[in-house]
């Protein structure tokens, strides 16, 4: 494949055209058509050629080329399928089994980053759905904790992820950016700038949703393992630790007084100096 | 009024065709029907209330004052309101910068003279009631008409000062006319391959690109800028549009000077 | 001295004053580049606001333009979270500041960042950064224009070079490489090759300097020197 060969060997730049967003080429004596979805660091746009228009895959971030066949279409292939056999004519159906359908996902990836697990770069990781999040408590009530985001696991935190977290970073007369949905006034006075996050008590536990009481999973200061359900409003993200591997991982005794306490059970965890017991929802330790 | 994604992308759709479909039945070189009255401010020199048919409303008030010449260095100076937006915000600071780099450009100091030391300075306050579209081509037409209908105090003290320091006296009740050409500022939006003059709000929302063209003197001047008129479908434009923009207020701009002379 | 100095808070009599180790002026991972781009000469050196997710310091000397000067300075903070209602896209704010000598009023500085940031929202792909809010910070540290004067026209092409260079320190995603070129006061923002405009600004008559399609070729030539030297930059630092 043409688009294999460039991986790795060019420095793409923003704009840079990669490919068509379709692609027919011959394999095997067999027809076969390549679907490029972007990813990371690619973006579609329209272009017009001979007054046609097509969409094209351009580079949006500085780096090299990494396209990787995507296996578990086969599914969704199958559903295209279906729909277009019912909305369209049979006449192609014999046609259609001799092509093969193949999709790819393109993305640019800092020459730094390739070979890694864990990326570095933030910028380009703000959370999103089905992300694991590390959360810190800052707020309890009877329906909800409040938490802010710390980190995305396996992701590194911003550089400048706000003012105080690293120095003091330059904040804009007016309000910058923020000024744009809300009013300066509003600015929470607390340090950092941290995406918020809201876990509802029926998001805490996947078992007798509805007897849950935030009281006793969770209490401010404590460090959370959760899952990000939506996007959520204009301020909070939704969260959610109803798995097992999901809840409180670290917790400090007596309101953030005492020491570390460990896991002794889905519900309970213990101060090992003092012997007290109290209530969270835990995390799974171990895998 | 927000557009929901679907409204944005019909309109989207129908003003990229060829031609344009506008929502209010407007061809791409016409505009609002607009509405003006001057001269109502009786403590002012002039002024002017212009309302557009979308109920857009603004009001334009001259004030002059004598000023010693050597001690100024902009003789007309613009002050904005949008209502609904803060006073430091950027629109309202760009748009009042802008309207006094413009008119002191475009108008010639010495329809100002008084005398050889003295000269009058306008001051032009604009207040904008209420707009939904960019208001600055509404503001252009009511700053036009306001300094159109604007009268001075006559001199009747001796013009050649130079020699005597004297300060200019002023006839009692008898008034000037005030001479000048002001510059009008036109707005025209870029969507597809079409480019529309005085986009509504709705037009506005999805528009590629808008364009300020200033019109002086029986012909297109600078400044020309490109301005953004929304968040969401802003993007490059083709080079010929930019020409295109021009050319449609070419074509529009002398029959709005001549309606808003007859007045 | 014996007598108290009651006037301020005063330290332990025996208190020294801090002393800070000097700072090894460790400047080996950043990016360092001069290029020769047309008649101007450009310096370039990315990443050097430590606390900002990228940034770009610009130094542009034309010698045939009167000695024109320009040393500028861009820094990128965020994505940073917003709060309030909810946005699908990112927020954009662009800051001027001027930090010697105050040119321009500020009106003129509104009006550069308005224009400014209508220019990036076409450019940065916004919809990769939902709940955020994208702040670019300009400094000009000096401008010394043709005979003394100051325009605005001079410095805009410089300030979007260096807000491109700044973002692509920053690893922002951007639709393309913007850039800009200028041409006796018209400036013109393309992308895609000069094929398509991003910003436009003209403060000059074309009738005294040639007609409109003169003044964009020239532009864009000046465009592609621009984009050209900034790409070479970016592939030899890779």
């Amino acid at each position: 494949m043409a688009l294999a060969l460039k991986q790795q060997s060019e420095c793409l730049y923003p704009g840079y055209m990669i490919c068509p967003e379709f692609d027919v080429v011959e394999e095997n004596g067999k027809e076969c058509i390549i679907k490029y979805i972007p990813s990371l660091g690619v973006a579609k746009r329209p272009f017009s050629v001979d007054g046609k228009q097509i969409n094209v895959l351009i580079a949006t971030l500085v780096g090299n080329l990494s396209v990787k066949l995507q296996e578990d279409l086969e599914s969704q292939d199958a559903e295209e399928k279906d729909e277009s056999s019912e909305n369209s004519v049979t006449a192609d159906q014999s046609d259609d089994e001799s092509k093969v359908h193949k999709v790819y996902i393109v993305s640019v990836k800092d020459e730094k980053h390739i070979g890694k697990s864990v990326r570095d770069d933030f910028t380009n990781n703000l959370p999103k759905e089905g992300d694991i999040v590390l959360a810190r408590v800052t707020r309890i009530s009877l329906q909800r904790a409040n938490v802010e985001i710390l980190a995305v696991e396996n992701q590194r935190t911003p550089i400048d992820s706000g003012v105080g977290s690293n120095g003091s970073g330059e904040v804009a007369a007016g309000g910058g950016s923020g000024a744009a949905t809300f009013s300066v006034s509003q600015v929470s006075s607390d340090l950092g700038e941290t995406f918020k996050g809201i876990i509802r008590s029926q998001d805490v536990r996947a078992t007798n949703r509805d007897k849950v009481k935030i009281m006793d999973s969770f209490k401010p200061g404590d460090i959370v393992r959760a899952r990000i359900l939506s996007l959520g409003d204009g301020s909070n993200y939704n969260l959610t630790t109803a798995r097992n591997d999901l809840g409180v991982v670290f917790a400090k005794a007596s309101n953030g007084a005492g020491g570390l306490m460990y896991a002794i059970d889905w519900e309970t965890m213990v101060a090992p100096s003092t012997g007290n017991m109290e209530l969270r929802k835990c995390a799974k330790p171990f895998e | 009024m927000s557009l929901s994604v679907t409204e944005k992308s019909y309109l989207h759709d129908s003003l990229c065709l060829d031609p344009p479909a506008r929502p209010d039945g407007r061809v791409a070189h016409q505009l609002r029907p607009i509405e003006i009255f001057t001269d109502f401010l009786p403590a002012c020199n002039g002024s002017a209330k212009i309302s557009a048919s979308d109920g857009s409303e603004c009001v334009v008030s001259v004030k002059a004052k004598v000023v010693e010449r050597a001690l100024e260095e902009e003789l007309i100076l613009v002050d904005v309101d949008v209502a609904g937006q803060r006073d430091d915000s950027p629109f309202v600071h760009s748009i009042a910068s802008l309207l006094t780099k413009v008119l002191n450009q475009k108008i010639h100091q010495k329809n100002l003279r008084l005398t050889q030391k003295y000269a009058f300075k306008l001051f032009v306050d604009v207040l904008v009631l209420s707009s939904k579209s960019h208001p600055l081509s509404l503001i252009s037409f009511a700053v036009y008409s306001a300094l159109k209908a604007t009268y001075l105090p006559k001199l009747i003290s001796s013009d050649d000062d130079l020699e005597v320091a004297e300060l200019p006296t002023f006839h009692d009740y008898d008034m000037v006319k005030l001479d000048v050409d002001p510059p009008l500022l036109f707005t025209t939006a870029v969507i597809g391959n079409n480019a529309v003059i005085d986009p509504a709000h709705s037009e506005s929302e999805v528009a590629c690109s808008g364009i300020l063209v200033t019109w002086s003197k029986g012909k297109v001047t600078a400044p020309i800028r490109t301005i953004g008129l929304n968040d969401e479908y802003v993007t490059g434009i083709d080079v010929t549009l930019l020409e295109k923009s021009i050319e449609l207020v070419e074509k529009t701009a002398p029959a709005v000077v001549k309606a808003l002379d007859g007045l | 001295m014996n007598v108290a100095d009651r006037r301020r808070i005063l330290g332990p009599l025996n208190a020294k004053p801090l002393q800070f180790a000097s700072a090894d002026g460790n400047l080996q991972d950043a990016h360092l580049q001069e290029t020769q781009s047309g008649d101007e000469t450009l310096y370039i050196q990315q990443g050097i606001v430590t606390n900002a997710n990228g940034s770009a310091y610009l130094e542009i000397a034309s010698p045939t333009k009167n000695d024109q000067h320009i040393l500028l300075l861009a820094s990128v903070y965020g994505p940073r979270p917003t709060r309030g209602t909810f946005s699908a896209r990112a927020a954009l704010s662009i800051q001027f500041k001027e930090n010697t000598l105050e040119q321009f009023t500020a009106g003129e500085v509104k009006e550069l960042c308005n224009f400014l940031a209508s220019v990036f929202r076409a450019v940065i792909n916004l919809n990769r950064y939902p709940k955020s809010g994208i702040d670019i910070f300009l400094n000009l540290i000096q401008y010394v224009g043709p005979s003394g004067t100051s325009s605005l026209e001079a410095i805009i092409p410089a300030c979007i070079n260096a807000i491109m260079l700044a973002l692509i320190d920053a690893g922002i995603e951007t639709l393309d490489t913007v850039s800009a070129g200028s041409y006796k006061g018209t400036v013109i923002s393309f992308i895609r090759n000069g094929d398509e405009i991003v910003g436009f600004w003209a403060d000059n008559d074309f009738d005294n300097n040639g007609s409109y399609a003169v003044t964009v070729d020239k532009c864009r030539r000046h465009y592609i020197q621009n984009r050209n030297a900034m790409l070479d930059y970016i592939v030899k630092t890779k």
